[in-house]
């Protein structure tokens, strides 16, 4: 047991804030109390000297949804486009699409998926995530990881909480079983009306009529979805994660966030992927926050002066924490996205740029992030504040010109750990030589007779993305690995000046995505 | 006086809509239930030739295709076949507790070998033609010949034999829950009549629909206390929900002006009335019991109690025990009864399940099955059809714990309307000894089962256990027959589905026109002359 001293941010629903408060951490990885500094520390705790973090303590933020395999990709254009696309199925024809986006990102899911999970895990991390979504599906059952994946986190039970569905169902037959789950109590989160053509309503009448939305349901994008769609979401309690920067990278317009609001629709953020997205939710926010500006000038076509702001910046701010974590109660219970007694200690510090808390998240960047702990464990952090966390597995990492720890487990093993230059080492050695890793990774198959389901198997991890033309990876050729083909360079952990560049260089989003560098300046 | 309910046009302007996932859940729910729970399958099956659960797999794979209407229709159709009130889907408002009816009663009695129908009762609203009056002779139905009519009406419903579909059919023609029954499809009927001067004429009758005919338990566990636990919404019904519906609409039709009673024999229950009527020298107690529906079964036991001692009281020498047209309710709300006509010790139906996982599960979970799994298990090794056996009345507190509350000797009187608990109440009567039994009919109607509905399934199954059915949204529920009722005694091992209480031939009485017009003058006679004399 430990505890962590600062300024307390809990995120719940008084938005209650301890200015020299203390969170007090168990040893099942929770919450057992939160009060102030000055207050008896609660039984058990008296011989614990808390940690003086130094700056707002908050809930650990949640990226509701993600596409990890993909995350070493940088922002992708096709360059034969010129206009802004539509819908989600134009941009999986595109030629570019394949060699750009789908198969390096496939191929590294099979020939490395240990490193490549840690690698975009820690780029989720060093923004504060502590919970995403999106992590692909596995061979096998991974049993350490970096954040929590939702797809897969399973809360201390055995129970599988959430359905998740990436590619467009085209019938309401095939989403029934899905909602006679969630009739259960399982939730489903769903890519829904990505897109900005009206005829993408379609999606949403399926998904009305197929009997998913209610209680448990998160809908990814609906940038499509216009006010009666915004109040049947609100009226069954389910929720709408909302991918501004992605939007407006592919389509040129984002969700009616005005309507979305005004019916009451809960609100989270997803950073969606790096090909078409911000690199974590630390990011994204600062995306929703321009938005929040002039929401009227963020819609495909632009709508007539509707001003900002919409939201307030603690309203902002709980679309990476109290909102995510309430969707995720609603199937799970209390676990993430508030700091109070039973809830899961997962914690970000961040440093104290201004007064204001939620201004401060928006504000704050990868720099500020001081330290990072899931489940109690202190995974990230400065160097300092993981020694005195006790993280005795920590690594260093450089992060830019940023030193930190972090413990980078092997998600077959969670007693086994990685080191950074084990991690980008290998992705590197992939790069160089992709024939090379296609051939161990055949070797490996071939001496379980090719039976992925085999203990001795390799982790693979197959993305949830389309292939080109739009089939399921885990349906097109799952036995059979992708050919090896040039991948990228990695994508940098961090908001850089070549992420940046690339945004400037991108016309789909009419320059209102530009602003975003001015956060890191 | 006005017409009750709204006019069947309007209401069927209402048809409800279901969603793809309300139509497939439906399907999957009563595909799931049907074959893992429901106790009466192999018997259907093999009785009727059906196949009720590929049917539903060719009406889930035309699921989204077809109208709300016909999709509902089907599904009425698979259940229909099993002819077993007690196990079918209750669709969504406003369908859910709607009956359809017409202002003229149709009821049949015989004369010589020939059937006669008449109209026995005319609500004020239906007095659409001056000379439609009670009593005169029906011949047509719509243009079709009535014998014809009530045929097709009987082939159309669920009744378990012969007997039960002829008294469901004839009902059917002014009575529809539906729930149970098609909407009709013409919104009025042509009933040709002769008048008493031997003139046919023809009378248009506009179907109503009364929109909600309460049918749950009186003193019941509701919804609420239902959902928080099996312990607060015990299994215990026997019921056809659509009888109860059609018999209350009946009530609120056609009742007519209350009688004089002594207070000590005026019923302070709703399913019970009771009256002492003057039958030569020494007057008789007339026990109606209209339904078991009473959730508080001690209720019904001491008010019983209290009306016999008024009988007694009032001097009668014996007691007519009137279940006609029950469709049955609580089974300890009958089977306690039994008790207080007799110094012998009661033996309650027993009840077996089908021995499949699912059933399994149910014992596991609620510890009031326990002693069903033992054998459920074991029959996966024996080869066993169904599990044991035993009571849901319990034989020493429930069955036997109140006792003898009248030394007057008794006569049941039943008919093929009665069902389900009161089968369950018949047969005790039978097997138990208690007195003789009288019946407008060859049997009783014939429902021999515990039903469960999509609820009771649920809140005994574990949610994340693989093919666990799922539960029913939208406003409907669907009940199924899972514990099959067996006789006790001389007739130990009979089930009561399809073959209900048989009535010895001597006891059968033919209705009669006077019957049908007097307040069952002739069946109460022909009763009181069955009483056995006073021991």
């Amino acid at each position: 047991m430990w505890a962590v001293r600062g300024t307390v941010v809990t995120m719940d629903d008084d938005a209650t804030v301890l200015p020299d408060g203390v969170v007090y951490i168990g040893d099942d990885g929770r919450i057992v109390a939160v009060s102030p500094s000055a207050a008896a520390a609660p039984t058990g705790f008296s011989g614990v000297t808390p940690l003086k973090a130094g700056g707002f303590v908050y809930p650990g933020l949640i990226d509701l949804h993600n596409h990890l395999p993909y995350n070493t990709i940088g922002p992708w254009a096709d360059a034969a486009r010129t206009t802004p696309w539509t819908d989600h199925d134009q941009w999986t024809r595109a030629r570019s699409y394949g060699p750009a986006v789908s198969h390096p990102g496939s191929f590294l899911g099979w020939v490395s998926a240990p490193s490549l999970m840690a690698y975009v895990e820690m780029k989720a991390m060093v923004g504060g995530t502590t919970t995403v979504q999106g992590n692909g599906k596995a061979n096998h059952s991974v049993d350490g990881s970096v954040v929590r994946n939702i797809d897969t986190e399973r809360f201390g039970t055995k129970k599988d909480f959430f359905r998740v569905g990436t590619l467009v169902q085209g019938k309401a037959t095939d989403l029934v079983p899905v909602a006679q789950s969630m009739a259960k109590g399982a939730g489903f989160i769903y890519h829904l009306a990505e897109g900005v053509d009206p005829k993408l309503l379609k999606e949403w009448t399926i998904a009305s009529d197929g009997g998913v939305v209610r209680k448990g349901f998160v809908a990814i994008h609906g940038t499509a979805l216009g006010t009666d769609q915004f109040h049947a979401l609100a009226a069954a309690e389910a929720s709408l994660v909302w991918s501004p920067f992605s939007n407006m990278w592919l389509y040129g317009g984002t969700v009616d966030i005005v309507a979305a609001k005004a019916a009451g629709v809960r609100v989270c953020l997803g950073s969606d992927w790096a090909p078409s997205g911000t690199k974590h939710v630390l990011g994204e926010l600062k995306v929703a926050e321009l938005c929040n500006r002039a929401p009227g000038a963020w819609r495909q076509p632009p709508a007539a002066a509707t001003t900002g702001p919409v939201f307030t910046d603690l309203e902002l701010c709980r679309m990476v924490t109290s909102n995510p974590g309430d969707a995720i109660a609603e199937v799970a219970g209390p676990q993430v996205g508030r700091l109070a007694p039973g809830w899961l200690a997962d914690i970000v510090v961040m440093g104290k740029a201004t007064a204001d808390p939620y201004r401060n998240l928006i504000d704050c960047t990868e720099r500020n992030v001081r330290l990072v702990v899931v489940g109690g464990e202190a995974r990230y952090g400065m160097t300092a504040l993981m020694k005195a966390a006790g993280a005795t597995a920590a690594v260093p990492l450089k992060v830019g010109s940023l030193a930190r720890r972090a413990v980078i487990r092997s998600p077959q093993n969670r007693e086994k750990f990685f080191t950074w230059p084990d991690v980008v080492g290998r992705l590197e050695a992939v790069r160089a030589r992709p024939e090379v890793a296609a051939r161990e990774l055949a070797l490996a198959l071939a001496a379980v007779g090719g039976d992925l389901g085999d203990p001795r198997a390799p982790l693979v991890v197959i993305g949830d993305m389309p292939l080109p033309g739009g089939a399921d990876p885990a349906f097109a050729g799952r036995n059979d690995p992708p050919e090896p083909c040039p991948i990228p360079e990695l994508e940098t952990l961090l908001h850089d000046d070549r992420f940046f560049d690339a945004v400037d260089a991108h016309t789909f989003h009419r320059g209102l995505l530009s602003p975003l560098r001015g956060y890191y300046a | 006086m006005s017409a009750p309910g709204v006019a069947l046009p309007t209401f069927a302007s209402r048809f409800p809509h279901l969603s793809t996932f309300e139509r497939i859940t439906l399907v999957d729910v009563a595909m799931d239930v049907l074959e893992g729970a429901y106790s009466h399958l192999r018997q259907k099956r093999a009785r009727y030739g059906i196949d009720p659960v590929g049917r539903l797999r060719v009406l889930r794979e035309r699921a989204e295709s077809v109208s709300d209407r016909a999709f509902l229709e089907e599904v009425l159709g698979v259940f229909t076949e099993l002819r077993d009130l007690h196990t079918g889907v209750r669709p969504p408002d406003p369908l859910r507790r709607a009956v359809a009816v017409l202002p003229a009663l149709v009821e049949r009695y015989v004369r010589g070998d020939r059937p006669v129908y008449l109209v026995s009762k005319l609500a004020p609203w239906g007095r659409v033609h001056p000379e439609l009056a009670t009593g005169v002779r029906v011949t047509h139905w719509n243009g079709v010949p009535i014998d014809d009519a009530v045929a097709r009406r009987a082939a159309a419903t669920r009744g378990a034999n012969e007997a039960a579909r002829l008294a469901r059919g004839l009902e059917s023609l002014s009575v529809r829950p539906l729930a149970d029954h098609l909407m009709p499809d013409e919104h009025w009927v042509e009933l040709t009549f002769i008048t008493p001067d031997r003139r046919s004429l023809t009378a248009r009758l506009p179907w109503r629909v009364l929109p909600r005919v309460r049918s749950t338990p009186t003193g019941a566990p509701d919804a609420a206390a239902a959902a928080t636990g099996f312990a607060a919404a015990p299994v215990n019904l026997a019921l056809d929900p659509g009888g109860e519906e059609a018999q209350q609409a009946k009530r609120e039709l056609f009742a007519g002006g209350t009688s004089r009673r002594p207070a000590g024999v005026r019923s302070r229950l709703r399913i019970i009335t009771a009256s002492v009527r003057p039958m030569g020298r020494t007057p008789v107690g007339h026990l109606r019991i209209w339904s078991f529906l009473h959730g508080d079964h001690q209720a019904v036991v001491d008010e019983c109690a209290r009306l016999l001692r008024g009988f007694e009281d009032a001097g009668c020498r014996g007691v007519l025990v009137d279940i006609r047209a029950n469709p049955g309710g609580v089974i300890q709300s009958a089977e306690r009864l039994l008790q207080l006509f007799t110094p012998a010790r009661i033996e309650p139906t027993r009840f077996a399940f089908t021995p499949t996982d699912l059933t399994a599960q149910f014992c596991r979970i609620d510890p009031a099955l326990r002693q069903w799994l033992p054998s459920i298990e074991a029959a996966a090794g024996s080869g066993e059809v169904y599990s044991q056996a035993y009571p849901i009345t319990d034989p020493d507190r429930e069955a036997n714990g109140d006792g003898r509350h009248t030394t007057l000797p008794s006569v049941l009187i039943v008919d093929p309307l009665c069902y389900s608990s009161a089968d369950l109440f018949a047969a005790g009567w039978v097997d138990n000894e208690i007195g003789p039994i009288v019946g407008t009919g060859g049997t009783t109607g014939a429902g021999g089962a515990n039903v469960w509905t999509d609820h009771d399934v649920a809140l005994r199954t574990d949610p994340d256990a693989e093919g666990s059915p799922a539960v029913l949204e939208g406003g409907m529920s669907l009940r199924v027959a899972v514990r099959r009722a067996l006789r006790v005694r001389a007739s130990a091992g009979i089930p009561l589905e399809d073959i209900g209480v048989a009535v010895p031939e001597p006891n059968v009485h033919a209705t009669t026109r006077r019957d049908l017009l007097s307040g069952n003058h002739d069946l109460l006679r022909f009763t009181v002359d069955r009483l056995p004399e006073r021991r």
